[in-house]
């Protein structure tokens, strides 16, 4: 009986946490991330605005690539 | 009399120090030219083609200027007065299209285009008609010839957290021959893509030089195959604008020292920032020439600010704020 209880317990923690969390990032390609991140940063380069802005541009493209490895949504800026 | 004569005097020479102390910032030393700068009439197009989208590079070679419009994923191609010659290119991944494209170089008479979206260089004939193409496993970004027989791809590091060399060299057939110049890592993935911003400006003998944009007062010598060769220091009277990024969260300074940079006849051409509000910087309106040995030898002003520039004989291309092709004739 004890056994169920910790296998029920366990599986409904291993369950919990399957669907609280993002797919892990060896589950699903992260290259197009990477490219889509490099896109990002040559489109806030060319913005050719001032370095604020520019600095700005490139952390919301760093913030875009974060969300897009822990496979939140969607990841274009 | 002799009073006010006195106070006059003593202006004088107040505004005499600070000129001197002020540097560039006040009158140009005798020593580097201040040319007279005259801007050539752009005629109105009627035609679509040839509004500028976006200009992501500019090149001016014989008599005819190339516009990279990454905008509009195309080259357009001026006349050394500004008219419009013709659209090479549209949006797509078939042979002649263009996703992105970045750099263009002509190069044995072809034209060779950094098809950035597309990840691959683009050979194209004088006329803009396709002939080959070789992938690359980056994105490229410009351009450049090197050597009469070589072509330098650079790309946008930084932000991976990993050192990684920014040009790669490759012959005509897409083969690479050597890589050099790493990127710098910082941890802060923001500041090192500003940190790894460069210019490459290919040199008359064989080699080629790096400007980096920010904090590297050096123009970096490399040989054709990627060897470093040393570097010149620029002129101490040159200071680039100090950029305070506390205002957006971040605690580091910036020295950025080029807006845009090429190299024309032997000299380098270097755009430098404009100082704005709140320690920030932006397109500049000032040209400094520089020589061999990092001198400043002469200055060119622009009316405004300008984002883009090449330089052919003693004309400058620009593209201003807003896109508009602009060209300035500056007196030797």
């Amino acid at each position: 009986m004890k056994k169920a209880v910790a296998v029920t317990l366990a599986g409904i923690v291993l369950l919990s946490a399957g669907l609280f969390f993002p797919r892990p990032v060896a589950a699903h390609d992260v290259g197009h991330c990477y490219d889509d991140y490099d896109a990002c940063r040559a489109r806030a380069f060319n913005m050719d605005t001032t370095v604020f802005k520019m600095t700005l541009a490139l952390t919301l493209c760093d913030i875009a690539l974060g969300r897009c490895i822990l496979g939140f949504g969607q990841q274009e800026v | 009399m002799g009073r006010l004569d006195s106070r006059t005097a003593a202006a004088a020479l107040i505004v005499l120090m600070m000129s001197f102390v002020c540097g560039l910032g006040g009158a140009a030393p005798a020593d580097w030219k201040v040319f007279k700068v005259s801007e050539v009439r752009v005629a109105a197009e009627d035609d679509d083609d040839a509004i500028i989208a976006k200009a992501a590079f500019l090149l001016a070679e014989g008599d005819r200027l190339f516009v990279v419009d990454s905008g509009d994923h195309a080259v357009k191609v001026f006349d050394r007065d500004g008219r419009f010659l013709k659209k090479i290119g549209r949006m797509g991944r078939g042979p002649g299209e263009f996703e992105s494209p970045s750099g263009v170089c002509r190069l044995k008479g072809r034209l060779f285009v950094a098809d950035a979206g597309n990840g691959q260089v683009q050979v194209l004939n004088e006329e803009g008609g396709y002939m080959s193409s070789f992938k690359l496993p980056f994105r490229p970004d410009k351009v450049h010839p090197v050597d009469g027989r070589l072509l330098l791809v650079t790309k946008l590091a930084g932000g991976r957290g990993v050192s990684e060399k920014m040009v790669q060299i490759f012959d005509l057939e897409g083969r690479q021959v050597g890589m050099c110049l790493d990127s710098l890592v910082s941890g802060d993935p923001v500041l090192d893509s500003l940190r790894n911003l460069f210019f490459v400006l290919p040199g008359e003998d064989g080699g080629f030089f790096v400007a980096r944009v920010y904090d590297d007062r050096r123009l970096l010598r490399f040989s054709g195959e990627g060897r470093p060769l040393g570097g010149i220091a620029l002129d101490e009277r040159y200071r680039g604008r100090r950029v305070d990024l506390s205002p957006i969260g971040k605690k580091e300074k910036l020295t950025a020292l080029c807006w845009s940079c090429v190299r024309a006849a032997g000299f380098f051409y270097i755009l430098t920032p404009e100082a704005l509000e709140g320690g920030d910087a932006g397109p500049g309106r000032i040209i400094y020439s520089v020589a061999d040995d990092g001198r400043i030898v002469g200055e060119i002003g622009l009316p405004e600010p300008v984002t883009r520039i090449a330089v052919s004989g003693s004309r400058v291309f620009a593209v201003d704020a807003y896109g508009g092709l602009r060209i300035f004739e500056f007196g030797r």
